[in-house]
């Protein structure tokens, strides 16, 4: 399975690629820094999965959703973001984005992603 | 050339904790107004305490008047949050809040009071969360100052080197924003830069 995983913090990536990794060990993935180059990502790679942070620079999250469905509009984007405001959360649902789940990730957050969230 | 510096990495982490924290903030004031409130990327940087005023000064309208709140916390990981909001805003944020076109002075002096306390509160709590570690907050002052004076002298020749985190909380369509700014300085940079080391070698392991 491909994974896109877009957040403009090394840190925030590698934290979320560890915690599918327990889950799915054989995921292949993809990184980006900005929306910019997720959307690029996206289209080359056509990954089953994208994690997604809004607060980048460049392009942000939201734009970047907006793109990608408009690319695939069966696309599963996880919005993974430290804005926890519950409108925040309301915007990427009407964009299209399958869940939104707040930062920092964690197995537990990760396994409920997994369960209740995607087809994978 | 600073004696005391964070690598690419140990940065990228301090910005992600931070953006963390913030976000808990913006939640907890977005509630508190009933409104929306955009997020910004924090910066960081590492300065001598002489150039603070100049860091402060970049964010700011040097013509305008500020409200300055200042909160002292400690413990492993101390320091100083610097909430600054212009008079336009914190008359904005009075008049939203209380739900009056006019607000009294001590009106807004309280509604800046109480969005201060929930902003460092919420950050710095974040942010010891983040890092494992516990701090103390101290009563918060406040003052209305010209952009030139929000860093006096006493506090220029108090420290040596400090890091700077600083941040933007917008909300757009109250015509509310205001500059955060976390400054820990001396031994507490490198307490800082150890409890960073700490969790990134978790995470690597």
């Amino acid at each position: 399975m491909k994974v896109l995983v877009v957040d403009d913090s090394k840190l925030a990536r590698l934290s979320l690629i560890k915690s599918v990794k327990n889950i799915e060990p054989s995921t292949e993935f993809f990184e980006a820094e900005n929306g910019a180059i997720a959307v690029e990502v996206f289209k080359k790679e056509k990954p089953r999965v994208v994690f997604l942070d809004l607060t980048m620079p460049i392009m942000d999250g939201y734009e970047a959703l907006l793109e990608i469905m408009k690319i695939d509009s069966d696309a599963q984007v996880i919005v993974v973001s430290a804005d926890i405001q519950a409108e925040a959360k309301q915007r990427v649902l009407d964009l299209g984005a399958k869940n939104m789940c707040p930062k920092p990730i964690n197995d537990e957050k990760m396994q409920n992603i997994f369960i209740n969230d995607l087809i994978v | 050339m600073n004696s005391i510096n964070f690598n690419e990495d140990q940065t990228d982490a301090l910005k992600e904790f931070m953006n963390i924290s913030v976000g808990q903030a913006t939640s907890h004031v977005a509630e508190l107004l009933d409104a929306f409130g955009t997020m910004h990327i924090p910066k960081i940087s590492i300065k001598d305490m002489s150039e603070l005023n100049q860091v402060v000064v970049e964010n700011i309208d040097k013509n305008l008047n500020y409200y300055v709140m200042k909160q002292l916390f400690a413990g492993k990981f101390g320091g100083e949050c610097v909430f600054i909001i212009s008079e336009d805003s914190a008359n904005n944020l009075g008049a939203h809040l209380y739900d009056i076109e006019n607000p009294l002075e001590d009106d807004i002096t309280d509604a800046v009071m109480e969005l201060t306390n929930i902003v460092t509160s919420s950050i710095v709590s974040r942010l010891t969360e983040e890092l494992d570690v516990q701090v103390q907050f101290f009563a918060p002052t406040s003052k209305l100052l010209n952009a030139s004076n929000i860093i006096d002298d006493d506090e220029v020749t108090s420290y040596s080197k400090i890091i700077v985190v600083s941040t933007e909380l917008e909300f757009k369509d109250q015509n509310i924003s205001a500059n955060i700014f976390i400054l820990t300085k001396d031994e507490a940079i490198i307490s800082l830069r150890d409890l960073i080391d700490k969790k990134l070698e978790e995470l690597y392991s």
